[in-house]
């Protein structure tokens, strides 16, 4: 199970993940929304700047970032964001492309980042807001490391093993 | 006993090929995990703090940006920029650290500021792009 939590004034629920950018060679943490409405996984200039983006170095999307009342520009960029889950010590890996918000547009220094349908579609949640927990559960994931030393390895390995078939 | 015709079991091959190639090239950015999950788990207590009733942030900090590491905050200031500054000049680490502005009044998001003022016609001081 993996454990979001509520803003404790907002109220609204977030899961903390680890994205990594490995062509920037950035890695960080962020807080998400869980946003079922949000088609893509999409981070917010608040977050992009903490993390030290060189907006300069991203590739722009041709279609603009819809939200309800207007549109922005926005870059897409090959991510790994990572999530824990505490119960079985185990991370889940997922390689997404991740919009990243122009820093231009108005307003979004305030928003967090949206965890979209492409993570979320991958997990169960269950919401319970009276007892303020909010669980997920896996159903998919392209990368599971378990987090127990020896069965790393074993993965590791594994995974070292795996070669491509022959043609 | 399953029997595939050849356009079958190669496409089979291709697909089981490119999961291999995915998986690898994951491993490879992963790196250490053990060591992302200490990164991940500070990152988490430093988010924590914004859930948590004691201390209540917005109490402490109102209409003000700050930076909370390992579970307190490390620096705050009027904008963002000031913000991170400070955490430069400590060595704070970035990735461990959750940044946000404590709203003292709460904004209703329904994810309108999505595009700048502008493209509305509305200018910025008009409430209705200071409020979501």
């Amino acid at each position: 199970m993996l454990s979001g939590r509520f803003g404790n004034t907002t109220g609204r629920p977030y899961l903390e993940a680890l994205v990594i950018l490995p062509r920037l060679k950035i890695e960080s943490g962020v807080s998400f929304l869980v946003d079922t409405g949000a088609d893509q996984t999409v981070l917010m200039p608040v977050d992009a700047i903490k993390m030290g983006i060189n907006y300069a170095r991203l590739v722009s999307v041709p279609s603009p970032l819809t939200g309800i009342g207007g549109e922005c520009n926005s870059f897409s960029e090959s991510a790994v964001i990572v999530l824990a889950d505490d119960t079985s010590r185990k991370l889940f890996a997922y390689k997404i492309n991740i919009l990243i918000a122009d820093k231009k547009a108005a307003n979004q220094a305030y928003c967090p980042s949206l965890l979209g349908r492409d993570i979320l579609n991958k997990l169960r949640i269950k919401y319970d807001f009276h007892k303020k927990k909010i669980l997920f559960s896996l159903t998919s994931a392209d990368l599971i490391v378990p987090l127990d030393k020896f069965a790393s390895k074993r993965v590791r390995t594994k995974i070292k093993k795996l070669r491509n078939l022959p043609e | 006993m399953i029997c595939l015709e050849d356009s079958q079991s190669d496409t089979l091959i291709q697909q089981m090929d490119a999961q291999a190639t995915k998986k690898r090239a994951l491993q490879s950015v992963l790196g250490n995990p053990a060591r992302l999950n200490r990164v991940l788990q500070q990152f988490r207590k430093a988010a924590q703090a914004l859930s948590s009733d004691h201390p209540r942030l917005i109490d402490e900090y109102p209409n003000q940006w700050v930076a909370v590491y390992r579970g307190k905050v490390a620096a705050h200031g009027p904008t963002l920029d000031a913000v991170l500054g400070k955490m430069k000049r400590k060595a704070i680490p970035q990735a461990r650290t959750i940044v946000r502005y404590i709203e003292k009044n709460k904004r209703t998001m329904i994810l309108r500021g999505l595009c700048s003022a502008a493209d509305l016609g509305t200018r910025p001081g008009d409430p209705i792009s200071k409020r979501w």
